[in-house]
């Protein structure tokens, strides 16, 4: 059969030679649509690493100077913490709120930009030195900052309850398990070190306290390597407080409710500036950052459904002039079937032959402009240490959207051929050989 | 006598929506293992159409129809394919071959559709060809052949698969009368020496004469 639709294809080889430039084509277009789109849904469904279900961000502001209600009484460092300790407590006292912890910083774990940047290192006898670039989060040791989250240790390390309690040292750090893996291979990392320089040139060594499960920092980014420092103090004046409210609260009333609570919470110069819920945020964050991801995932679906209909178009056509073939074909002992099959065949031959050709010239193309290449081997920003998975992996992520490529181009190609080829292959063989 | 297509009270109706077309009329017909029967009668008159009943490539609208001791009736679309691919040969006046298609290649299809080694079919193929006296003409394409060449393909196609019965739908209406005349020899030959039994559709009273016996038809009935 093989040799049949080998033979076909070549005696109708100024047809399908059009056929043929135009699924290369198509191959290599849909190469670069479906490397965006599959890997923003890839990373779309990348667990978070923390449960963002029931969690609730509040932003606390301090009324400036010029304001009525601003008091210069409270503006400094032991004040501000009394007065957010203040709200805590009135936050924790509402019903169906689990846990509160808080920050002095904007940061929070979706959007955020505003993170330090280490570069971390073995420091293994200067032999064979490794240094990896990693974020830094700070967070408020004693406040419930792991659980409040739900992120969850490696085995091996303190839980993360146990993590929020621990005392720690200037420098003691706590990682994520593909930073810890990074350095020793495994994510047995507690009681090990680090060390970075600091900006008076000192080196410092940072003990690893506990590991934590990974967790995507940003939520257009796939995983990437976190370190957590503790933060006992701040001289920035804003607070971002995170609270993590029972399964059975409607998340959006106690939004409703922390707006409408007027002066509630406010206490020294702090108000409630912002109150919103993760999952909304991590939507909003979505329509604003992977605009252009769904802008090229609506694009890779509208391409796809403009080609197919081409490409089933083209076959459409080709197969309807087979009639008379498929007459003779039934007229000889040919089932229905045999005729779809060989159909099926030759398309599932030269999509084959031309998806290959078209991902290799892309393959050619991409080496050639560095530009294109990071578009698929190393797609985020440079500085952002992410896990290893096989979209940074040049050769897996190659094989895997051309393989896609490859399904996606047979089986348009197949439905294009299939409704024909149902077609005539119903028609009575005494019609189809009528069929000039 | 040892009667190899029995068809018993077929009648054949195309029914448009404006009017009813009786193609065969109560056909009871018998035609016997080994032998080489024509059928005549004026265009029109039902000849292909029975032949296509014969050759179960069309279903009658009534009728039984046995075919080298098996009944039609409740084959399904499978066995029936199975069964022209061995038992059945066909001929068609305007040849039919797949133009994109060398010669062995148009003649081997029949034995895709069989579970067969490439070799033996090589095999088959080379000598279904010489049988039709075109080994030379291999790798050619029909669009390369003379009419008479194409008819030969068609037949050496018609035998490669050894079955019992050719079925012939004016295999010379396309062909002047010097390759008319080889045809007729040739299918002559198939039913002498290979035993083929032949059933031929055609106008020529001359060709018709040539053959065991003549089966006479007019609007649809038999009338000899």
């Amino acid at each position: 059969m093989i040799k049949v639709i080998i033979k076909n294809l070549w005696s109708h080889r100024k047809d399908n030679g059009w056929i043929f430039v135009e699924l290369i084509i198509v191959s290599i277009i849909l190469w670069v649509l479906l490397d965006v789109s599959a890997v923003y849904v890839y990373n779309d469904t990348m667990p978070l690493g923390y449960q963002s279900n029931h969690l609730c961000r509040i932003d606390l502001v301090e009324y400036g100077s010029s304001e009525a209600q601003y008091n210069a009484e409270y503006d400094n460092v032991d004040s501000r913490k009394e007065h957010v300790d203040r709200i805590v407590r009135k936050l924790k006292a509402q019903k169906g709120v689990e846990n509160v912890t808080y920050m002095f910083t904007s940061w929070n774990f979706i959007n955020s930009e505003s993170n330090m940047t280490y570069d971390y290192d073995l420091g293994n006898q200067a032999v064979d030195t490794m240094v990896e670039q990693v974020d830094v989060i700070r967070f408020m040791p004693g406040n419930n900052f792991f659980e409040t989250y739900g992120m969850e240790a490696v085995e091996g390390s303190p839980s993360a309850e146990e993590l929020s309690k621990m005392d720690y040292g200037y420098s003691d750090i706590i990682v994520t398990e593909d930073y810890a893996r990074r350095f020793f291979g495994d994510e047995n990392a507690v009681g090990k070190k680090l060390y970075f320089v600091n900006w008076n040139n000192d080196t410092i060594w940072s003990p690893i306290k506990g590991v934590l499960k990974d967790v995507r920092h940003q939520q257009f980014r796939p995983v990437n390597s976190l370190v957590f420092r503790p933060q006992y103090d701040s001289k920035e004046p804003e607070v971002t407080m995170v609270v993590r409210l029972s399964p059975d609260v409607d998340v959006k009333e106690f939004v409703k409710s922390i707006e409408a609570s007027d002066d509630y919470y406010i206490s020294g110069n702090y108000y409630v500036f912002d109150v919103s819920s993760y999952n909304d945020m991590i939507r909003q964050v979505g329509s604003e950052y992977e605009i252009f991801n769904r802008l090229t995932f609506v694009l890779t679906i509208f391409f796809m459904i403009n080609v197919g209909l081409g490409i089933m178009g083209t076959f459409w056509l080709q197969t309807r002039n087979r009639t008379r073939d498929a007459g003779v074909m039934r007229s000889f002992g040919a089932t229905r079937w045999d005729i779809r099959k060989m159909l099926l065949g030759e398309g599932a031959v030269l999509s084959t032959i031309a998806v290959a050709i078209g991902c290799v010239i892309y393959y050619h193309i991409a080496l050639e402009f560095p530009f294109l290449s990071k578009a698929f081997s190393m797609r985020y920003d440079e500085g952002y240490n992410i896990i290893d998975y096989w979209v940074t992996n040049f050769t897996e992520h190659f094989i895997i959207i051309s393989l896609l490529c490859y399904v996606v181009v047979v089986l348009t190609v197949s439905v294009g051929i299939y409704i024909p080829a149902r077609k005539i292959s119903n028609v009575n063989p005494i019609d189809a050989l009528r069929d000039e | 006598m040892n009667t190899i297509i029995k068809l018993t009270g077929v009648n054949k109706i195309y029914r448009t929506k404006e009017i009813e077309t009786q193609a065969l009329d109560n056909v009871n017909l018998e035609i016997e293992k080994g032998s080489f029967v024509s059928i005549m009668g004026p265009s029109g008159c039902g000849k292909s159409t029975l032949l296509n009943i014969m050759g179960l490539l069309d279903n009658p609208s009534s009728g039984q129809i046995e075919i080298a001791g098996v009944v039609a009736d409740n084959m399904n679309e499978k066995a029936l394919a199975s069964f022209r691919n061995s038992t059945l040969g066909f001929v068609f006046q305007s040849f039919h071959l797949i133009n994109s298609l060398s010669v062995t290649d148009n003649v081997m299809l029949p034995l895709l559709y069989r579970n067969m080694k490439g070799k033996e079919r090589n095999r088959l193929v080379s000598e279904a060809l010489e049988k039709v006296g075109l080994s030379h003409r291999i790798n050619h394409r029909p669009s390369q052949l003379s009419g008479g060449q194409c008819q030969r393909v068609a037949i050496a196609r018609a035998i490669v698969g050894s079955p019992e019965i050719i079925l012939a739908d004016e295999p010379c209406g396309n062909l002047d009368s010097k390759m008319s005349a080889d045809i007729m020899e040739l299918l002559q030959r198939l039913n002498r020496e290979f035993g083929k039994t032949v059933v031929m559709v055609t106008h020529n009273e001359e060709q018709a004469r040539q053959t065991d016996r003549i089966i006479r038809f007019f609007d649809g009935r038999q009338v000899i």
